[in-house]
């Protein structure tokens, strides 16, 4: 290799590679496996009363349910019993707001965020969508006014316009059975928009590829239509594809967010989540499962329970959400045909993980229990 | 004004209690003072109350929850009916954002602002002063970038006289870290505009100096992925065939230099090597595939998957 400059990022890039190499080598020879019992004491405990530094979550109880019941349900813990099942639907109907969306927590104002959180979270607990405590017709009302004229969505009143939250409606009005033409049209072209100078997706046109807005430009044009039309039609699948195989480090294996930052835990799903979608079109697998899976069990899970974004911090339920989310994406092989998603049966490796469904982020068989339900009402 | 809360009176006030339900999942031990002040700011946004001891109320509440989107929306609405002023406004909300750099609210409550509250053109160095400011604590936080580019968009400042204060601010970033991929973003965001959207005649004559740039910063370090991207960014952009890049990309990657096959090839960038492997796979080369495979076989083997799958499509 030749002498190249070295800067603040080259730097910091070499500090995490030592780092996950030594926690890689330290693993050798040790079994990979799911700490599941750790993991659900963790998950419980966030479930329970948190202490005061967790104020800074305060607007995003609907949240701070998903993460731990999807953690919990993909781990296909017994801890979701009848006892929580009650306790979710009823810290999400306190966080119901009037205009029929739903808010951070009791009173805050309906914001598109925790109402995809709430709505996933339902969709975990509750099979039949008529005990929701969601009023759609006032929920449609208030997702056709968060619409701007351009084909964006805003979270909330003098809110931010971003991929993420168009997303989120679609995602809601999708499991709600409350998707119009009113509602998607200028979606996809809105989208379109957002596909930045390297190949990934920003938050909106102009802004740096990301790869949490990546998954949810791409997610939601699984929604907005027939996967591999949409993502063709929308999108330069060759430039995206580029940049969500670079996302993958050699030493890590674990996936980094944008071009020359870090590898952080949770982009094994944001990244990850797009090789089942773009499966539509590459038919073969592009990512490095197994690189992907070392990265998860030799340097985020934590022993006492818990995942977390790399060796050295602390696991929360935003990671251990979406790490394993992303294991489950890695492992589960997906396709779509007659409309609809699926994937292979429960995997036993590393002790048993959940499929996901790849658009919504809730269990496969979760999803699938719903579209059931629906049918016989 | 410092609007203190504690400066302020609210015995008149009856406090709203926090009402998550019965048994809640994640219920949160606050501390007295958040009680205490999400109390009387639930009490007084149901009344509607716009004045001095609301917008301090909504203040003290943001000091110590700032993701609490509901009080910044509050606050932009009463914001006219007291007595701060715009100045005031945008120092207080300086304050905020230093303490709490990664937040979502703050950047997009600063441009509301300055649409709703400023007639005309706000202050632009002073945004710009800011801006810079904020990127010395992080040089990529996404959400201090997502505001250069509004205030780019919504003041016009890819045009001339202004377009040039922006290069020499991406330029100054670049030169402390040539890798802040964020600062290359802006760059082309701030000359190309929007990938998708059609290339204007201006874009196209700015192609060539723009290469050379990507070239220069290559140069310093062949590894960084960066320039590589916004060079292949810019080709793709102005229409221009990747050939002009063909002897500059040979200097990193000499895997088609030699007939000798017992030489090793030097592979300085595998970014220069995946180029090539473009730039011949277009042209219905073999040397293309070749590329890929090299890629996939040797310089590149976490994307082994990518590129073999390039090479099968190639």
């Amino acid at each position: 290799m030749s002498s190249t400059l070295e800067t603040e990022t080259s730097v910091l890039q070499r500090e995490v590679e030592e780092i996950c190499k030594e926690r890689i080598k330290s693993m050798k020879g040790k079994e990979w496996r799911l700490y599941k019992t750790n993991h659900e004491t963790f998950l419980l405990k966030g479930l329970g009363n948190l202490p005061p530094s967790f104020v800074a979550l305060d607007a995003s109880k609907p949240w701070l349910v998903y993460w731990c019941i999807n953690s919990l349900a993909l781990l296909d813990s017994t801890l979701i019993n009848d006892t929580m099942i009650h306790r979710v639907k009823s810290t999400i109907a306190a966080c119901v707001s009037e205009d029929g969306g739903v808010g951070g927590g009791n009173g805050h104002l309906a914001h598109l965020a925790p109402t995809y959180a709430a709505i996933n979270a339902l969709s975990i607990v509750e099979p039949r969508k008529n005990l929701w405590p969601i009023d759609k017709e006032k929920l449609y009302n208030w997702l056709m006014s968060r619409k701007t004229s351009y084909g964006g969505f805003s979270m909330h009143v003098n809110g931010e316009v971003d991929t993420r939250a168009l997303y989120c409606a679609l995602c809601v009005a999708s499991l709600c059975d409350i998707i119009t033409p009113e509602l998607t049209s200028g979606c996809a072209e809105w989208l379109s928009r957002c596909q930045g100078f390297d190949g990934g997706i920003a938050g909106s046109p102009g802004n740096e590829p990301h790869g949490g807005y990546t998954f949810c430009a791409l997610a939601a044009l699984c929604i907005l239509g027939e996967p591999r039309t949409m993502i063709s039609k929308y999108l330069d699948v060759d430039k995206l594809l580029y940049w969500l195989a670079a996302r993958q480090y050699e030493i890590e294996g674990g996936f980094s967010g944008r071009t020359n930052k870090l590898v952080d835990g949770c982009y094994s799903f944001w990244v990850g989540g797009c090789f089942p979608l773009l499966q539509t079109i590459t038919e073969v697998p592009i990512l490095s499962a197994y690189d992907l899976q070392k990265y998860i069990m030799t340097c985020s899970q934590v022993e006492t329970g818990g995942l977390a974004d790399k060796p050295g911090k602390r696991p929360d339920a935003y990671h251990t959400c979406y790490v394993l989310s992303g294991l489950s994406a890695s492992i589960g092989n997906y396709s779509f045909s007659n409309g609809s998603w699926n994937s292979s049966k429960k995997s036993e490796i590393y002790g048993g993980i959940e499929p996901i469904h790849p658009v919504y982020n809730i269990p496969m068989k979760c999803y699938k229990a719903l579209s059931i339900e629906a049918e016989v009402m | 004004m410092s609007y203190y809360w504690k400066d302020y009176d609210y015995t008149d006030v009856v406090p709203v209690p926090q009402d998550d339900g019965p048994d809640p999942l994640c219920a949160i031990i606050y501390n007295d003072d958040y009680k205490e002040t999400s109390g009387l700011l639930r009490a007084l946004m149901k009344s509607g109350e716009a004045s001095d001891r609301a917008l301090a109320i909504t203040s003290a509440v943001i000091a110590l929850n700032p993701a609490h989107y509901t009080v910044w929306a509050y606050r932009i609405d009463i914001l006219p009916k007291t007595s701060q002023t715009v100045e005031g406004e945008l120092a207080w909300l300086e304050s905020v954002a230093e303490a709490h750099p990664k937040n979502y609210q703050i950047l997009q409550y600063r441009s509301n602002l300055l649409t709703r509250m400023v007639e005309g053109t706000p202050n632009i160095n002073a945004e710009c002063i800011f801006v810079e400011r904020m990127l010395l604590a992080d040089s990529k936080n996404y959400h201090v970038w997502s505001y250069r580019q509004w205030l780019v968009q919504q003041y016009g400042l890819q045009a001339p006289p202004a377009i040039d204060v922006e290069l020499a601010f991406v330029h100054r970033m670049l030169e402390d870290d040539i890798r802040n991929n964020s600062a290359w973003n802006h760059r082309f965001f701030v000359l190309f505009g929007i990938p998708a959207d059609p290339a204007t005649d201006e874009m196209i004559a700015r192609a060539e100096s723009e290469i050379t740039y990507a070239k220069a910063a290559i140069d310093l370090a062949p590894d960084n992925a960066s320039p590589w991207n916004y060079l292949s960014a810019v080709l793709k952009k102005t229409n221009t065939s990747l050939d002009v890049v063909e002897d500059f990309c040979l200097k990193f990657a000499n895997i088609f230099d030699t007939e000798d096959t017992t030489v090793e090839p030097l592979i300085m960038s595998r970014h220069a090597l995946a180029l090539l492997g473009d730039l011949y796979a277009k042209k219905q080369s073999s040397k293309g595939k070749t590329a890929y495979q090299a890629l996939a076989n040797k310089y590149d083997p976490i994307r082994a998957n990518y590129w073999s799958y390039m090479a099968e499509s190639s």
